[in-house]
């Protein structure tokens, strides 16, 4: 069964009829046409998840950042995974806008700082150690080895995660994470 | 990034510490010849182009408007692998 809701449409329906329709979708029930713009649904639920709205109660927007974040993992493993890296820096800055507003509860879907800390480990290319021999680059790596900066810059853009969260107060207690924010402004 | 009907490219962050900032933020929402992600780094005085792609959760960019984005880069001196 193809199902004709637009992007416009499912952006103006409550996060609970959005999840529906997803679960909907994934489950293979529904199908939402070959086109259909996932990137666009992920950004606007990502965008009611952290307006300033009292119109929006503080569970809409977890639910909406939930879709978000579950739309982003989607993307990233099936529909387009050489932007993997994309959509999960998405995803995991999303959560840590969430848990710093809302807080740290383990277990929980999209506010578990864990997932975070357990997603930055899982992937990274190098050890702190090499990482930490690399760096600062010198400029002949940029022109011959562009895969190793690469390497580096993918991991700066998921230390962005890890530092918001480490500066409110969520982390501490990892050293090697702490040591990893340290070299954060030493990478490409 | 994006490139504006105009043909201006136009630079912002991605992220500011824990919110990610959307391509319209750029435009106000005008239509555009390209957008995009650019990863960029500074060294010895000079930027260089790491990657750049069409990902846009905003435009639907074709894949040869990563062209456009290239080429308008590389009037700034940045040039991408």
């Amino acid at each position: 069964m193809i199902a004709t809701y637009s992007l416009e449409f499912l952006l103006k329906q409550s996060p609970e009829i959005v999840q529906d329709w997803l679960e909907q979708v994934w489950s293979g029930r529904i199908f939402p046409g070959e086109d259909f713009f996932w990137h666009g649904l992920a950004e606007g639920a990502s965008s009611k998840a952290n307006q300033v709205s009292p119109v929006s109660s503080n569970e809409d927007k977890i639910n909406w950042a939930t879709i978000a974040v579950k739309i982003y993992a989607y993307m990233a493993s099936t529909l387009h995974p050489l932007a993997a890296d994309s959509y999960e820096s998405s995803a995991m800055t999303l959560r840590a806008f969430m848990i710093g507003k809302y807080g740290n509860i383990p277990g929980h879907p999209l506010l578990d700082v864990g997932i975070v800390e357990r997603w930055f480990f899982q992937h990274l290319p190098m050890t702190l150690v090499e990482a930490q021999n690399k760096c600062p680059l010198p400029l002949s790596v940029y022109k011959n080895q562009i895969a190793t900066v690469r390497e580096l810059r993918a991991i700066k853009n998921s230390l962005n995660v890890i530092k918001a969260l480490n500066e409110d107060g969520y982390l501490l207690d990892s050293q090697e994470l702490q040591q990893w924010v340290q070299l954060r402004d030493k990478l490409p | 990034m994006v490139v504006n009907e105009t043909g201006q490219l136009v630079v912002i962050p991605k992220f500011t510490r824990k919110t990610e900032i959307k391509h319209p933020i750029a435009t106000n929402g005008d239509p555009v010849l390209a957008a995009g992600e650019a990863e960029i780094s500074g060294i010895a005085g000079q930027f260089v182009g790491i990657e750049i792609n069409n990902y846009s959760g905003h435009y639907r960019p074709d894949i040869p408007s990563i062209k456009i984005g290239r080429d308008a880069f590389e009037q700034m001196g940045i040039t991408f692998p």
